[in-house]
């Protein structure tokens, strides 16, 4: 298991800090490790240009060969997720990945 | 833009959300009045929800707060009501009745500006009483929280088979533009419950590639909801420009089916076969027809047990694949509607009318000129301008029904502040009125069923003491008949009583004690200025403001009133009010040199002068023998005093009037001719008889000639006839 610390994003995930978080996420990219971890849990809120960038980094992440762990997520990324029933695609796998 | 502009704009923009409000109000009312009665009417009750929610969503739009909280608070009932967990009672419509009339309350402060603490604080207290009862129910209502969503099958396909179906894209400037779909997903929980969304991961591009602030996002779902599909397209409402939402109802047919594949697809075979699966996962399957009635076990899959759901519904499914075709146009209604100024409309009908003059005075040049081609010419310009005519004058035609509904509540408020119980009876709403009477029409209606409620119609005990029903029957009824509109107001009551007004005109000195007078004229003395029977002045109706005001309200719109009544068993007001007040059609004819329009309805045949009437003529008036039927007849030249060379044939125009036909002795008739009345100015406001003028073709001024009145002038109260004037010769 790879001991690549997570990228953590802070502050809001919305269209108001879209291309910010862009360029935070863009960066995680470069990294060769199989993993690609993210730590949602210092996220204050996220909508669903928030929850786009998520899915766009996960595409990226597999367009490489390595996979997107979430490891972690606050209750606004959460509910983002479930409400798009996108918390089994991009949250159940956090159990594999601590 | 200048800031000035943007004012306008808004202002523009506010009146429209106004006008738009008050028409959600009446529907709101009208529902609210079936739910009394029908609280069951599921599709009413979403009428009345729907009503609410759009007042509450463009108010939103403005800002306007005060009027979104409070009908936030009469929507959150209504839900309760619609879902079953409220009841409707006694508290519930006094309650709702009562936020109608706040909500309109804070429309008009919208309107003006101004706020009421007190009233606002009243407002506020019927807030409360809202939440109350929507509180009081079993449970709190629906709060806004995203329901277990089910990704996988099973549970999809073990909720109803026949859920909604929803495919959603939006545009890609919908999250620049504010729209979050997440906000709309989670709305969808105030008309239904989401069983399963799918969102379309596949879409999002990757991350290089993504522009984070456009949007990629689309959703399939499947929604549990009682409907109707409007009001799931209402959630949409706000993203309908930007984003294409297909809304299908259960059990879609193979063509709508196929209809949105292909909408959503084209011709794309690979991303069909991904929707399809994606479908599929969320439980909706393409039919087979006919729906084979095979057996379906709990466990079977999506496929059989929605090929058994699509019990085929053809017409529902056919107006789905219209829909289909027309992405983002989710309005249903509005679209075949269009706002018009009513001032520009006044303008349009005005030009039209000169128009109409115009075109008569080609006719008569061309008559003049006695050439054929030009005579054909003018004949079909006047063809075409008559069409134009009828149809801008259409177009301020409104159905009566409007304000026919209106007296619901009232009927309904007055009823229970007098103890008495009325049911109201309406017809003929479709029957069309001018817009400007239609509005001054409405406060002698108003006036007119308040008094039926409150003298006319007796309490429970009385009409069973008097073997009626103890329900009183008050009815609203509205049809066209020879170019007139009628309105009628009738109640089963206790009926005019003949003594009594009798003796009070008596009393008063309206008439001489040794009158001897019909039903109907005793029942039209109620009419007469300062007349009122009721003992004492209630607060329905009796407040200074007698039936004289209502008839010369009539009358100022060219209207007659007249009044049935038999004593015991009820009383009918009739009001004949001309289809519109702009044009008639007349029948033109010359006494004298003086032109004089006769309305066309009111022309029923023209003779030639019987001889009788020549015996008569230094009289003025008499009767004549119209084939066996004794008929008064006018002579014109007398009524009104005109000097000159008798010619030596006259025509006799026979004319019905309300209660009788009469004979108008002419010079000359002309025929036909079409009419722009014009006002008489105010100075010749007391000529009883003429109703306005007009300019004819040739420039000339004819007289408008208002035969009732004319004729009431000249006809005797006995029936007999007497001389207009002082006397016959004043003139010679």
């Amino acid at each position: 298991m790879s001991q690549t610390a997570p990228i953590t994003p802070t502050g809001d995930l919305t269209i108001a800090s879209a291309q910010t978080q862009h360029q935070v996420l863009m960066a995680t990219l470069d990294d060769e490790s199989p993993e690609l971890l993210l730590d949602l849990s210092q996220l204050e809120s996220c909508d669903s240009a928030g929850v786009q960038l998520l899915l766009a980094t996960r595409h990226s992440a597999l367009a490489r060969g390595r996979q997107l762990f979430i490891t972690d997520a606050s209750p606004a990324v959460r509910e983002a997720l479930k409400t798009y029933a996108l918390d089994k695609l991009l949250l159940v796998a956090q159990g594999d990945a601590s | 833009m200048k800031r000035d502009d943007d004012e306008e704009i808004i202002a523009v923009a506010r009146a429209g959300f106004l006008d738009e409000a008050q028409d959600m109000l009446r529907q709101f009312e009208q529902a609210l009045l079936v739910m009394e009665t029908a609280p069951d009417d599921h599709e009413n009750l979403n009428a009345a929800f729907r009503a609410a929610h759009t007042i509450k969503g463009t108010a939103g739009l403005f800002g306007f707060d005060a009027v979104v909280a409070f009908t936030h608070d009469a929507e959150t009932l209504l839900e309760g009501l619609r879902s079953g967990k409220i009841a409707v009672s006694e508290r519930v419509m006094a309650a709702m009745l009562l936020s109608r009339d706040e909500i309109a309350r804070l429309l008009e402060e919208v309107g003006s500006g101004e706020t009421d603490p007190a009233a606002a604080a009243a407002g506020a207290a019927l807030a409360a009483e809202l939440r109350d009862i929507s509180s009081g129910g079993k449970g709190a209502p629906a709060a806004p929280v995203v329901a277990e969503v089910p990704q996988v099958v099973e549970d999809a396909v073990a909720a109803t088979a026949g859920a909604w179906q929803l495919s959603l894209r939006f545009g890609g400037d919908a999250l620049r533009n504010g729209l979050d779909p997440l906000s709309f997903i989670r709305y969808l929980d105030s008309v239904g419950t989401v069983l399963g969304i799918t969102t379309l991961v596949d879409a999002v591009p990757p991350l290089e590639k993504l522009d984070p602030e456009h949007c990629h996002l689309g959703f399939e779902i499947r929604l549990d909801s009682d409907g109707p599909q409007s009001r799931i397209e209402d959630v949409f409402e706000f993203c309908v420009e930007d984003c294409d939402i297909a809304v299908m109802p259960p059990n879609l047919t193979p063509e709508a089916f196929d209809a949105l594949l292909e909408r959503r697809c084209a011709d794309d075979a690979d991303a069909q076969q991904a929707l399809v699966r994606t479908w599929t996962a969320l439980g909706f399957v393409r039919p087979t027809p006919p729906a084979p009635k095979a057996a379906v076990t709990p466990d079977s899959t999506p496929v059989e047990v929605n090929a058994v759901a699509a019990a085929p519904a053809p017409a529902a499914a056919a107006e789905t694949a219209k829909r289909a075709k027309r992405p983002g146009n989710l309005d249903t209604q509005a679209g075949s509607f269009i706002r018009v100024r009513a001032d520009k409309l006044d303008r349009l009908i005005d030009i039209i009318g000169e128009l109409v003059i115009a075109s008569s005075g080609a006719q008569l040049v061309a008559e003049q000129e006695s050439s054929p081609s030009f005579l054909e010419a003018a004949l079909r310009i006047a063809g075409l301008v008559e069409d134009a005519r009828d149809r801008a004058l259409g177009l301020r035609m409104v159905p009566i029904g409007e304000t026919f509904a209106r007296f619901q509540r009232v009927v309904r408020d007055v009823s229970k502040q007098l103890g008495k119980e009325v049911e109201l009876e309406l017809t003929g709403g479709d029957t069309e009125l001018d817009k400007a009477m239609v509005e001054v029409i409405a406060d002698p209606l108003m006036h007119l069923v308040r008094n039926s409620l409150d003298h006319g119609i007796e309490t429970a005990e009385d009409r069973l003491a008097a073997g009626k029903l103890a329900k009183g029957r008050l009815a609203l009824n509205a049809y066209q008949e020879a170019g007139q509109v009628i309105i009628e107001v009738s109640d089963d009551g206790k009926g005019l009583k003949r003594d009594r007004i009798l003796a009070k005109a008596i009393e008063r000195g309206l008439v001489s004690p040794d009158a001897v007078l019909s039903d109907a004229e005793v029942h039209e003395l109620i009419l007469m200025p300062g007349f009122s029977t009721a003992e004492q002045i209630t607060d329905i109706s009796g407040r200074g403001v007698g039936m004289d005001v209502v008839r010369r309200n009539i009358e100022a719109l060219r209207g007659q009133m007249q009044i049935a009544s038999v004593e015991g068993h009820g009383t009918t007001i009739q009001i004949r009010l001309p289809l519109t007040l702009a044009i008639i059609d007349g029948f033109l004819t010359t006494v004298s040199g003086i032109h004089c329009v006769i309305p066309l309805e009111t022309v029923v045949e023209c003779i030639e002068n019987p001889t009788a009437c020549n015996a008569d003529a230094e009289r003025g008036n008499g009767f004549f023998d119209l084939r066996g039927e004794v008929l008064p007849f006018v002579d014109l030249r007398r009524a009104f005093r005109l000097s000159g060379q008798r010619p030596g044939r006259q025509s006799m125009l026979i004319a019905r009037t309300d209660r009788t036909k009469v004979g108008l002795l002419v010079d000359r008739l002309h025929g036909q001719h079409q009419t722009v009345i014009k006002p008489l100015a105010p100075v010749f406001a007391p000529l009883r008889g003429i109703a306005g003028s007009t300019i004819l073709g040739s420039g000339e001024v004819a007289l408008v000639l208002d035969v009732s009145a004319l004729v009431g002038n000249v006809v005797h109260r006995h029936g007999s006839l007497v001389a207009v004037a002082p006397k016959n010769t004043a003139s010679h």
